[in-house]
């Protein structure tokens, strides 16, 4: 119960204030406040049931194991980012493209999608885990609709409906997996896993595909990523971060949390086969689209569903200490591009990859962040990434999955370069014509502690941590 | 045994109710189909907790005859009204060839039952449940309007609602208000959205709005 509090009571009442209180000023600080206890707070309750000094708890569907401890974690740290970095960005909000009154709603819904996006990664039945899930496309939804332009609307209506179809197929994926679950089964996650190999096999299979078609639509895996790029270029930059940072990870907790009973199953050969094979073609396609972006975010949005191609290979293989660090990892990285866009967008009022150019004359500190930021998306060293890719390439390689191993480094590579190319354009060359509001550092600082963070762990990762995080991780969530 | 029957007639009612959503153009007689639906799904909970006196049950059945055959019929009413839509124009497949596809995915689905049946039985209830959702998704297939999408949507939703409740023993029935209670939302949600592609599109025609297409 504490820890359903300590998870989601800070938001609430955010949300509630920006219900409350009309004018913007105290509710940025209250936004940036709640934000940045939410991360303490977060940390205070998952810490420990990471370091094992903590039983996993359990409250009605929901619990609080290895892997939920982590993911709330990742969930906090993006979640305190982007409301300070709202705070800051939206002083006017006009420089952002949305309303006074959009202001307030951004940060009434990113309180509430944080919490739904907990309960999706806390879920211990597969029932609540689809109510979270569904809970966070519709608090999404109208996020997107901020801005209020055609093209904003029209990928609000997108996001709706393909995901709206994605989710349906995930509750048929449900509804298939408690009949195949027969007299007196449940949906709860680990009565499922104990009597795995005791599913009826065809239903468990029908399940599991329509799960990963509906869960990897909601995560952007490729061919159903259609959504995604539109999406996130057209919400606020601080609500871009949150749905790249959280709510596609929410995504890969469930089907991570699916695989972990396929994998108990007579059906296991399905993740290797059909799960990581899907992973490696989405990180092939994303990094080949990348190459022709013409829009800052929409590259960011390209590059998020290529981190979750390689997120969905370490569930195909199930590398457990891969998945989380590489979520982590993503999500520190990817968070912090997305808001770093939000601070090109309110000095330059464009993300437009051929209209911006010079970003390093006129704003060094955002010229260098971006750098660092789409050295760290790509995986590149000093940060996280580097680790948390190296080590799934040689979890591939060790189990001979060559034709996988292919796919992602011919993806890697190529997105590499198409960044690379991408950002060098934008940040070196000519000073571009317009920058009405001069950069204030503030706004860069979320950001730049974001890819700190990711730099700290990048030292921090050794064998022994990584032992420690692979117990912790292990069902039950005792080392 | 006599609810069993009961059960089937049901169950093919909901059926025969998206063949006819399917066939129809009209926004009005799409939702009267819809609300037909709902109402034989919500019934087949009811007769159900009845027959076997358990109150969840009977308690479900009504909430969802409220909210699936009363509560979204109207608000969707209420919405087309508001937003001037009268009929589709259909896309893809004429309405009485989709009406003859549909009967065919029927057919189909009923004999091929027991793949479906969480008991392996041949009762045919599980491939009518998997029908409803099978032409659901054709009727989002065939229809331009966002709202005629948006029928076919709650359509493969009941379809999976009739599954839940021919085939298993019920999900928890929080879970199950859950869903609903999320579904329902979702409704309101997407007739906002419409409202908002209405006035800076001037139409709901989907395959008209090409603002992103690269």
């Amino acid at each position: 119960m504490t820890i359903a509090l300590a998870l989601g009571l800070l938001p609430l009442i955010l949300a509630v204030c920006s219900l409350l209180i009309r004018d913007l000023k105290p509710l940025r600080a209250i936004g940036a406040f709640v934000g940045v206890a939410q991360v303490v707070v977060t940390l205070c309750v998952s810490v420990p049931v990471l370091l094992g000094q903590g039983q996993p708890a359990f409250l009605a569907w929901f619990q609080l194991d290895g892997i939920a401890a982590w993911m709330v974690g990742v969930n906090a740290l993006v979640f305190g980012a982007a409301m300070v970095s709202a705070a800051l960005l939206l002083d006017r909000p006009e420089d952002m493209h949305v309303s006074p009154k959009g202001a307030r709603a951004l940060f009434g819904l990113a309180a509430l999608f944080i919490v739904a996006a907990n309960g999706v990664v806390c879920a211990a039945d597969l029932g609540a885990m689809w109510v979270a899930m569904e809970a966070t496309t519709l608090i999404t939804a109208p996020i997107i609709l901020l801005q209020g332009t055609r093209r904003s609307i029209e990928a609000a209506w997108k996001y709706l409906i393909l995901c709206g179809v994605g989710i349906a197929f995930a509750l048929l994926g449900t509804v298939f997996l408690l009949a195949a679950a027969g007299e007196g089964g449940s949906l709860s996650i680990a009565w499922l896993t104990d009597h795995a190999s005791g599913l009826r096999r065809s239903l468990l299979d029908a399940a599991f595909v329509f799960f990963l078609l509906g869960y990897g639509t909601k995560a952007g895996l490729f061919p159903v990523h259609n959504w995604l790029p539109d999406a996130h270029s057209e919400a606020p930059a601080p609500a871009s971060a949150l749905l790249s940072g959280a709510l596609l990870n929410c995504a890969m907790v469930a089907l991570w949390r699916i695989g972990g009973i396929v994998g108990q199953s007579d059906s296991r050969s399905l993740l290797v086969n059909l799960v990581a094979p899907m992973g490696a073609v989405t990180v092939l396609a994303a990094g080949i689209m990348l190459v022709r972006q013409r829009d800052l975010k929409r590259m960011w949005a390209y590059s998020s569903i290529e981190n979750m191609g390689l997120l969905a290979v370490a569930v195909g293989l199930r590398a457990a200490p891969v998945f989380a660090l590489h979520a982590l990892a993503h999500s520190l990285a990817k968070s912090s591009a997305f808001l770093l866009a939000g601070n090109v967008i309110r000095s330059y009022g464009t993300v437009s990859l051929s209209k911006l150019s010079g970003v390093m004359r006129r704003s060094p500190g955002l010229g260098f962040a971006l750098l660092a930021a789409g050295a760290a998306v790509m995986g590149a060293p000093p940060f996280a990434s580097f680790v948390s890719e190296w080590l799934l390439l040689t979890h591939a390689a060790k189990g001979g999955h060559w034709g996988i191993l292919a796919a992602i480094t011919v993806g890697l590579a190529v997105s590499f370069i198409a960044v690379l190319i991408h950002l060098g354009r934008i940040t070196f060359g000519e000073k571009s014509q317009r920058s009405d509001a001069p950069t204030t550092t503030g706004s860069l600082l979320p950001a730049v502690l974001l890819l700190a963070l990711s730099t700290a762990l990048f030292v921090l990762v050794t064998p022994t941590a990584l032992e420690s995080l692979s117990n912790a991780l292990s069902p039950g969530g005792r080392p | 045994m006599e609810s069993l029957t009961t059960f089937q007639e049901l169950i093919g009612a909901a059926t025969m109710a998206s063949l006819w959503m399917l066939g129809v153009m009209r926004i009005r007689s799409m939702l009267w189909g819809l609300a037909a639906q709902g109402a034989a799904l919500g019934t087949l909970v009811l007769v159900r907790g009845i027959g076997s006196g358990a109150a969840n049950e009977v308690w479900l059945g009504v909430t969802v005859v409220l909210v699936k055959a009363v509560a979204i019929p109207v608000f969707l009413n209420w919405a087309a009204v508001r937003l001037r839509v009268v009929r589709d124009k259909g896309a893809g497949l004429a309405p009485g060839v989709a009406m003859l596809f549909g009967a065919a995915l029927t057919a189909a689905c009923y004999f091929e039952s027991e793949k479906f049946s969480a008991t392996g039985s041949s009762s045919g209830n599980a491939g009518l449940a998997i029908a409803i959702v099978l032409i659901g998704l054709t009727i989002m297939m065939t229809r331009r309007l966002a709202m005629g999408m948006l029928v076919g949507f709650l359509v493969v939703d009941n379809g999976i609602f009739a599954y839940v409740a021919t085939q298993t023993r019920g999900m928890p029935i929080v879970i199950e208000l859950g869903v609903l209670f999320d579904l329902f939302v979702g409704v309101l949600l997407a007739g906002m959205v419409l409202s908002r592609v209405s006035k800076s599109f001037e139409h709901i025609d989907v395959s008209e709005m090409k603002e992103l297409r690269e």
